[in-house]
């Protein structure tokens, strides 16, 4: 029995408090721990620091002719970069959207803000794409670390 | 943390080889006499002109100074590329 619950027994015999009131401490006391545990789970982990990209492609049916990507990016350096791309001319920034969306990717880097990007690295945490294609043999990861 | 070496390697398809150490924490010691130098002229753009005066120049140097830990290493038949900021 913990010391908590006994003090709780002791008063309640002391005729210090109700039964009722001994219930309602006692139930309290079996929802703290429960509570603290959430709230260290929940509790914020430290962003990552980069954002990583695994390629690892065969060219060849035989398999001989290997590609290997490894790319490591600090989230630092997006932030940075975002920063200065709001010094982009309105003028330089409609012509990347339009060619962006010629490719076939509809993005508008107005829309891009170091808060916004701190939210999305947040996001990112916990993505994980693991693609592998198994028609021309690559293997892509791309994950937060 | 601003970056303090850079390593640089590249392979052709004819397997000629090319690496650079490039010890950048040289260079910052090179340009800390200079630093120096330009900090009253720079405090006094900030006085006249305010923080937009040197936004642009901050956010270059932030670019750079936030390049520590990046790796590219791209390995293909036809050449290799490999580049570590440290």
């Amino acid at each position: 029995m913990s010391e908590n619950r006994r003090q709780i027994l002791d008063m309640l015999a002391a005729g210090k408090i109700t039964a009722d009131e001994a219930e309602r401490l006692i139930a309290a006391l079996e929802r703290a721990p429960s509570s603290d545990a959430a709230g260290a789970t929940t509790a914020r982990r430290p962003l990552p620091k980069y954002l990583r990209v695994v390629v690892e492609a065969e060219d060849d049916d035989d398999g001989e002719a290997l590609t290997k990507v490894n790319i490591r990016v600090p989230f630092q350096l997006m932030r940075a970069g975002v920063k200065l791309a709001n010094f982009m001319p309105p003028k330089a920034r409609a012509q990347v959207n339009e060619a962006l969306r010629e490719k076939g990717v509809d993005f508008d880097l107005n829309q891009i803000k170091p808060e916004n990007l701190d939210e999305l690295i947040e996001q990112l945490q916990d993505m994980v794409i693991d693609i592998d294609h198994d028609k021309g043999r690559a293997k892509v990861k791309v994950f937060c670390e | 943390m601003i970056p303090l070496w850079m390593s640089i390697a590249v392979c052709s398809e004819e397997r000629q080889f090319v690496r650079l150490w490039l010890p950048l924490f040289l260079l910052w010691i090179l340009l800390l006499p200079i630093a120096v130098l330009t900090l009253p002229v720079l405090a006094i753009l900030w006085l006249i002109y305010g923080r937009s005066a040197l936004a642009k120049p901050l956010a270059l140097w932030q670019i750079f100074a936030s390049m520590r830990g990046t790796l590219v290493d791209i390995d293909h038949p036809d050449g290799s590329v490999f580049i570590r900021i440290v």
